[in-house]
């Protein structure tokens, strides 16, 4: 079945172009001004920050598709700063923005202008060449492995799975530190495991890339009890004492939960994977310059400071010492990473999800 | 397919008569209601088939059987008993419960009969993943309250309630269900002219007797109705199944599939589609008896000319012991809205101990509160509601008064296809509208409030029929065509009597319309755009991001605002059908 693509008014790339370069012309008769979203995106003349403003002070709009509200103090500080921008988000869960996204481009609606979004949720939207890779002079400060490889996008913050325990039901000195110590006998049917989204997929792969297969069907001994609850919803359980050790807890959970009295450990247990989560911006954005200057300001030491009080790490080199855990892996940078994915999944639902 | 073969008839001016009798029939209508419900129906329905057939990616996409093979011989007996035993339980479960109460509120003396009422609201209200939650707190295997309090009776170190286990799952879901069938059999019961059970009890029948051989057999369509809706639901309802069986290693074919949609970075469509086409199927050959059941209407047309006093049937000595059980059915639907009372005024999720009376504030409230998208989204998620429901019953309150009092062939597609929505998987119909409206850029309402609307409309119609077929069963075609001798039209007959008599039955259909609407996060969390946020959109949020005892406030707020708002319709619909409960 094929369907005309019938093209959504006011969205035509070609008017775009005309409109930014008249007003680029207007603006400021002296350089040549960036154009094209993949110029905005990549300028990086002396004036780029004056630039990027005049443009976003034109354009007065932002739209961003994002998982979660959980950002909202980095919005009201980023409208604080550029007052003239309305800011707008569509949230939901990554896999759902990227099939939405997908379909809204295929049918020629182009209205996203940035993502802040699990960085397995960008993976397909890349592909489909929905985003376009931008430059920033803040990358200098992130460490090579939160770049994704062609600059689609940059995380701009993270957590990471571990070890998380309720410390009233395992005293500090018996909680299993390293994987193999989940072996031990004493943990049989005593674990559970959050089964939502890419959380234990991650984690299997984690374990595959650092133990091998074997050792996850010799873990899946363990008879780990599956919950099909997000992380987050684990961590509650687990401080209401249903759930005593669990491999798949993220520490920012554990620091926001604990700080309320929540009675929760975490460990990393060796390398842990990453969740991140990354800023990105769409190849036909309507708003280039508010997205570009809001990649920058996602990325500044500023907002990094703002991401950390929410619980979340940081990828800035000098941000470190957040008791971010020695070994990191950043599975959504490997490059055959959705096959390994598809791998990590079988072993996943024939091992826990599904026990004998 | 919808023609008819007409008997031949002499000349013209037979053939216009002709005419003129199927207009007065209603042939007509019929046929434009089922045009109407076609063009709503179908390219989802087509989509669905699409995708059943698609194998391979989005990019190079095959067409094959492949989803339909791996459907059907998805590894065993064991996933399709253990599927069966929970569908089949639950909607028992259900039934049980629903009609029991529904009966004994509506014709009974027992007492407490509004608490029954106003537990069905509470637990509407809210949606499957917080209940599910509510569920783990109060019978979790290790700190469930219930479980806990039991244990310092009978010792050991775990349960003794088993909530991960087959049992645990038929209850769960059969308790979703339970306010469903006693909502749509109460309107029902509600009009029942009392002369029959009345007759029953002077010519000597007891009160096991009178139910079981007069409330029943006339109960039958409004029974068969909601086992319907509720056993092709729990057929295909994964929720229940991924919360609370797998974490006891129990897995339905609906988690098997769900599984099946999630291996990758976006959902696959392809076996959840193939199993809905195949549920399809079985849901025509229960449909087609249910159609066997109601052919002669008048049978089971309880509301009639003669005016008459309700009264109720004196319980006597089995007042007390119906009214423990009576009792059951609030208390399970409400504990786990009760649990999450509890919940919302911690700041982290504790069992209840006294302990804690301490700690104990409205902060979550105000935090829930203080977020700009809850008001937003309640205010999005209520107009959105308003219209789904009145637009939903509007439509099958006309299509089911015509499928009840008009014979043609036309009749049973119409019902047919308002049905097929039914098996809908609610994600798949997501992706479905949303591709559709992308591409048809002619009819802008993607990204507003109309896209979710029309959405629920679809979603929601199956379930406004069953609410409205039960309701206009049980009017007398007599009050009909009296209002006709009278020079009544059929407009007027249809607001003047129809509607004032089926009104409890209208009412609660618009009430689930708009409950449904408000608590279903599949479809919102696709068609949510900037502007037509809904509160569902924040139950995911704060699921993903925030501390149950956020959820849970949120929860709170939601189901006590619904249960006013329904306890109101409920009391306005009686009292403007003049029908006293």
């Amino acid at each position: 079945m094929t369907v005309a693509r019938t093209r959504w008014p006011g969205m035509s790339r070609r008017t775009l172009r005309a409109a930014l370069l008249l007003a680029g012309l207007c603006a400021s008769p002296v350089a040549a001004q960036p154009s094209s979203v993949e110029a905005i995106a990549n300028y990086d003349g002396a004036d780029r920050q004056k630039t990027l403003e005049a443009g976003a002070r034109r354009e007065g709009a932002l739209l961003v598709y994002t998982t979660g509200t959980q950002i909202k103090p980095l919005l009201d500080r980023f409208e604080q700063k550029y007052p003239y921008l309305r800011i707008e988000l569509v949230r939901a869960g990554s896999s759902d923005v990227a099939r939405k996204v997908v379909e809204e481009y295929r049918a020629g609606y182009e209205k996203v202008d940035a993502f802040e979004l699990a960085a397995h949720g960008l993976v397909v939207p890349r592909d489909e060449e929905i985003l376009q890779p931008f430059q920033s002079p803040e990358l200098a400060a992130y460490v090579p492995d939160a770049i994704e490889a062609k600059r689609h996008w940059v995380v701009v913050r993270e957590s990471y799975t571990g070890i998380g325990h309720n410390t009233k039901l395992i005293p500090a000195d018996k909680v299993p530190k390293t994987y193999e110590a989940l072996l031990d006998p004493q943990w049989k049917n005593r674990m559970a495991m959050s089964g939502t989204s890419t959380t234990a997929v991650n984690w299997v792969g984690t374990l595959v890339l650092v133990h091998g297969a074997d050792f996850v069907r010799k873990l899946g001994q363990q008879n780990i009890r599956v919950y099909n609850l997000t992380g987050r919803a684990l961590a509650n359980l687990m401080s209401a004492g249903e759930v005593a050790l669990s491999p798949t807890i993220y520490n920012s959970h554990v620091a926001a939960s604990s700080e309320k009295g929540a009675p929760l450990g975490w460990v990393a247990p060796g390398p842990v994977p990453v969740t991140d989560t990354g800023v990105a911006i769409a190849r036909k954005a309507p708003h280039p310059h508010a997205a570009m200057l809001f990649v920058d300001f996602l990325l500044s030491k500023e907002g990094q400071v703002l991401y950390r009080e929410l619980g979340y790490d940081s990828a800035r080199r000098d941000m470190a010492g957040s008791g971010a855990p020695a070994q990191k892996l950043y599975l959504a940078n490997r490059p055959n990473y959705i096959h390994e994915y598809e791998d990590w999944v079988k072993l996943y639902q024939g091992v826990f999800l599904r026990r004998r | 397919m919808m023609t008819h073969t007409v008997a031949a008839e002499p000349g013209a001016w037979g053939r216009l008569d002709h005419l003129r009798s199927r207009l007065r029939t209603g042939e007509t209508a019929v046929l434009v209601l089922l045009a109407v419900v076609l063009v709503i129906v179908l390219p989802p329905f087509l989509f669905l088939v699409r995708a059943s057939l698609t194998l391979g990616s989005a990019a190079a996409p095959q067409y094959g059987l492949d989803n339909f093979v791996s459907v059907l011989t998805r590894s065993g007996s064991e996933l399709w008993v253990t599927t069966l035993l929970y569908s089949l339980g639950a909607s028992a479960l259900a039934i049980t419960l629903g009609v029991s109460s529904a009966w004994l509120v509506a014709r009974t003396d027992v007492p407490l009969r509004q608490t029954a009422l106003v537990a069905a609201f509470l637990s509407l209200a809210v949606p499957v993943i917080i209940k599910s939650i509510g569920w783990i707190m109060l019978l979790g295997p290790n700190s469930g309250l219930i479980n806990v309090v039991l244990r310092s009776f009978v010792g050991g170190d775990e349960g003794p309630i088993q909530l991960y286990s087959l049992g645990g799952m038929i209850f769960v879901e059969g308790l979703l269900w339970t306010p469903v069938v006693f909502l749509l059999t109460l309107p029902v019961l509600g009009a029942m002219d009392p002369a029959l059970e009345e007759a029953a009890a002077t010519s000597g029948a007891d009160l096991r007797q009178t139910f079981a051989r007069v409330t029943l057999p006339l109960m039958r369509p409004s029974i068969l109705a909601v086992f319907l809706l509720a056993l092709i639901r729990s057929l295909e309802s994964f929720e229940v199944p991924l919360l609370i069986g797998a974490p006891g290693n129990l897995h339905t074919l609906t988690t098997a599939i769900y599984q099946s949609i999630h291996t990758g970075f976006v959902p696959k469509y392809g076996e959840a589609s193939a199993f809905a086409v195949l549920l399809l199927l079985l849901v025509a050959a229960p449909l087609a008896y249910y159609y066997r059941v109601t052919a002669h209407a008048d049978r089971y047309a309880t509301i009639s000319g003669k005016g008459f006093r309700p009264r109720r049937l004196k319980l006597g000595a089995w007042r007390a012991p119906l009214a423990l059980w009576l009792m059951i059915i609030p208390l399970s639907l409400a504990a786990p809205v009760l649990i999450m009372l509890w919940a919302s005024f911690l700041p982290v999720y504790k069992p209840p101990a006294l302990a804690d009376f301490a700690s104990l504030s409205l902060a979550n409230y105000w935090t829930v509160w203080g977020r700009a998208d809850t008001v937003a989204g309640l205010a999005n998620s209520a107009l959105i509601g308003f219209w789904s429901a009145t637009l939903v019953v509007a439509l099958t309150f006309i299509a089911a008064w015509l499928i009840v009092r008009y014979r043609g062939a036309g009749r049973w597609a119409l019902d047919f296809m308002i049905s097929v929505p039914l098996v809908f998987p609610g994600i798949v119909l997501g992706i479905t509208i949303l591709i559709q409206f992308l591409r048809l850029p002619m009819i802008p309402i993607y990204g507003t409030i109309w896209i979710l609307v029309f959405a629920f409309l679809i979603r929601f119609m199956p379930y406004g029929m069953r609410f409205c077929h039960a309701g206009i069963l049980a009017i007398q075609r007599e009050l009909e065509e009296c209002g006709r001798t009278c020079g009544a039209g059929v407009g007027t007959v249809l607001r003047r009597i129809v509607l004032p008599l089926a009104l409890p039955s209208v009412a609660a259909a618009w009430l689930y319309v708009f409950l449904h609407t408000i608590r279903d996060l599949s479809l919102a969390v696709l068609l949510a755009g900037p502007h037509n946020q809904v509160v569902a959109v924040v139950i995911l949020d704060l699921w993903n991001n925030g501390e149950v005892p956020e959820l849970a406030a949120l929860a709170v707020v939601m189901a006590a605002g619904v249960t006013l708002l329904g306890l109101a319709l409920m009391w306005l619909s009686r009292r403007a059908s003049g029908i006293a409960t």
